[in-house]
């Protein structure tokens, strides 16, 4: 008995010496940009019977991942990396609702916005992208077009949405990502539209555009 | 104001009345050619929803629990927490509940216990902000305590609201400043109510637009008949009671009834004054105070329009109102005897027509005619409105409350969203940054340190008997 236990801690300790060489291995393949706090911003528009509505913020946190081989500078003519055009990153997009401010003051509708999405339980909508691919042809000095497909999180449904998004080099190392009027409807995500007395009714057809600047950091911040 | 601001400006506030949920009459006379449209929308409408549009309740508690003190207590009671969720018709429980109270004097805390039944008692600050549930403190304490209590709130992370004047002495008012700026994770405001007020908002509208012209004075006064003596159970209670009648810590009534007005004159004329001249004495009230039961004083402006207070302990005739004079119009504002803020506008016969002023309410103040300046002024709203309720019979203590709350969870929320996703680094200019999405306007550090400033300047000008000169750099945090 006591060699069989003896036995099975090597071999544990072999996998997790192995897994560990893994992991170390996978954080030299990718460049991990993170989600800069200055120079993004993220609008959701909206309408209703009696006016149009828009709520604004500058957070966007997250981060996109590449593999390293991959070169995203949207000055070249090609993507280096991806012949394919098929982009293997990861992308985590999380935009705080605490965050978002309505830009009319129209008073009351931050907080009534914030119970509408539930935003104690579900404090952020977040973006996963499951895949992305390059539109051909690209320009050198334009940005990148690229197709993703991904999981959009809002009140805790998660539905899967297709989102064209550009890809800008602002500067060595810093990329802007771009989308611009994301349909999206309330009710595809158990979120009910503000109705008041009957008369003031919430369309429930909103649009999500975003510029989101990432980098990469000698330090990288903690993404959650 | 032209024809097309000052109609955007009722139609502003018409769209507002609508969204508070006004009257069908008028909400189909906000709407013009509407009101078919609103029916079908009725017949057709999905559920009601009930989002409330309070923020949830900052837990406050309250620092000196004194006359005003306890006012800010009952007031604090009052604001609403809005729409049951569950839809029925119990209101949802107040936004800003008062879980504790804090003053040295056993009497005012056994009498504000009665407005805060719940609320945890302490006679020490320190354990009072030592208490995590403790969101937010209202410092109501004499003038000459603010500084270090505010100062030591601030560091516990808990959101200020200090009273003005925020100090007694310039060094003590600027050294709050730089403690409520440095203060990045937390809302720092002060008593100056009128800048949350919406009636002064609606007046500021017709200065800054122009309907006055240009100003050229500006006037306003405080009459009331009264001691300000009061009695302590020992020498030693008596004395710190009695801290107004104390020359080396009061502001007198420059500071303490008329910082107020000074500011109101600051923001309305959007200027910083250049000197002060000022008068005073005992007439009266010769009890063994030191300070001036009667007072008048000059403050002296860049634009040349001089604002003009006087101040009384000894006469209630008139009360307290103020003015502004203008080339074209001039606008009077005033407390009715009911509660109700009230401003009028009285047109010269000279000035150019505005031309709104055809719709406009008008009132006969002594021999004089004047515009009301309130938002439901317009004779077609007013006949729409079956029956008109004042939207101004809160008072700015209340408004300035709401706001403090409001804008406390506000930053609560950014701060905690950002500090999230990037850390605390570069969190001072991100919050800076967002200040302008505020929907609550409301007098911050600066504002409060420029007021104090003010006062604390006018007064000397009053105890000295002269001129005294506010150079720019005075103003400077």
């Amino acid at each position: 008995m006591k060699k069989i236990h003896h036995s099975r801690n090597v071999f544990t300790a072999a996998i997790a010496g192995l897994l560990l060489l893994g992991t170390n291995a996978r954080s030299e393949d990718v460049v991990k940009y993170h989600a800069k706090p200055v120079g993004s911003k993220v609008t959701i528009d909206g309408t209703s019977n009696v006016h149009d509505w828009k709520v604004e913020g500058t957070l966007i946190g997250g981060f996109l991942e590449v593999p390293s081989n991959v070169v995203l500078d949207s000055s070249q003519a090609a993507l280096a990396g991806a012949p394919d055009g098929k982009l293997k990153a990861k992308v985590m997009v999380n935009i705080s609702i605490a965050s978002l401010n309505n830009v009319h003051k129209y008073e009351g509708m931050d907080n009534a916005m914030q119970e509408a999405m539930h935003a104690q339980d579900f404090p952020s909508i977040k973006y996963q992208v499951t895949e992305m691919t390059l539109k051909q042809p690209h320009a050198a000095a334009t940005p990148f077009q690229f197709d993703t497909k991904g999981e959009l999180s809002i009140s805790g449904v998660t539905n899967v949405i297709s989102m064209p998004v550009s890809i800008e080099t602002i500067e060595k190392g810093k990329l802007k990502i771009t989308a611009s009027g994301i349909p999206v409807k309330m009710t595809d995500f158990k979120i009910k539209p503000p109705v008041k007395m009957g008369l003031f009714i919430t369309d429930p057809a909103v649009k999500i555009s975003f510029e989101w600047v990432v980098g990469v950091s000698a330090k990288p911040a903690d993404a959650k | 104001m032209s024809q097309d601001a000052a109609e955007k400006v009722s139609a502003d506030f018409n769209r507002r009345e609508f969204l508070k949920g006004a009257s069908l009459g008028s909400l189909m006379l906000a709407m013009g050619g509407i009101p078919l449209q609103a029916e079908d929308a009725a017949k057709a409408s999905p559920e009601q929803t009930h989002y409330s549009t309070n923020s949830p309740p900052v837990a406050c508690a309250v620092i000196g629990c004194g006359v005003w003190g306890r006012e800010i207590i009952q007031t604090l009671a009052l604001l609403p927490g809005g729409p049951n969720p569950d839809g029925s018709k119990t209101p949802a429980p107040p936004n800003a509940p008062v879980v504790a109270i804090c003053d040295t004097v056993k009497r005012a805390i056994n009498r504000a216990k009665e407005f805060a039944p719940k609320a945890e008692v302490y006679d020490d600050y320190h354990k009072l902000l030592e208490q995590k549930n403790v969101e937010a403190v209202i410092v109501a304490t004499p003038t000459h305590l603010h500084r270090e209590i505010v100062e030591a709130a601030l560091k516990a992370g808990k959101h200020v609201y200090c009273e003005v004047p925020t100090a007694h002495t310039v060094e003590d008012a600027r050294a709050i400043a730089l403690a409520a700026k440095a203060a990045v994770k937390v809302n720092f405001q002060t008593g100056l109510q009128m800048r949350a007020d919406p009636t002064k908002h609606y007046v500021q509208k017709f200065i800054r637009s122009g309907a006055v012209g240009k100003v050229v004075l500006a006037r306003a006064q405080h009459h009331k008949k009264e001691s300000w003596r009061q009695t302590g159970a020992t020498p030693e209670l008596d004395k710190a009671a009695n801290w107004r009648l104390d020359k080396a810590i009061s502001t007198g009534l420059v500071g303490e009834v008329g910082a107020q007005q000074f500011d109101l004159m600051n923001w309305f004329l959007n200027e910083l004054p250049i000197a002060a001249t000022g008068f005073g004495g005992i007439l009266n009230w010769n009890d063994g105070r030191d300070v001036a039961d009667t007072i008048q004083s000059v403050l002296q402006f860049p634009s040349k329009a001089n604002f003009v207070y006087d101040a009384t302990l000894c006469n209630s005739c008139d009360g307290e109102y103020g003015m502004i004079y203008g080339i074209n119009a001039a606008i009077l504002m005033r407390q009715t005897k009911e509660g109700e803020r009230k401003s009028w506008l009285f047109q010269e016969s000279d000035s150019p027509l505005l031309g709104w002023e055809v719709m406009a309410k008008k009132e006969k103040i002594g021999e004089e005619s004047g515009i009301s300046l309130a938002a439901d002024a317009s004779k077609s709203v007013k006949a729409a409105n079956e029956a008109p309720e004042s939207p101004y019979a809160l008072s700015s203590l209340h408004y300035a409350l709401k706001a403090f709350i409001e804008n406390s969870h506000f930053t609560a929320t950014k701060v905690a969203a950002y500090i999230e996703n990037f850390g605390e680094d570069g969190l001072g200019e991100n919050i800076a940054s967002q200040a302008k999405f505020r929907q609550f306007p409301a007098a911050g550090y600066k504002e409060g340190y420029e007021a104090t400033v003010t006062v604390i300047k006018v007064n000397e000008a009053v105890v000295q008997g002269r001129k005294i000169e506010l150079p720019k750099e005075l103003f400077e945090i």
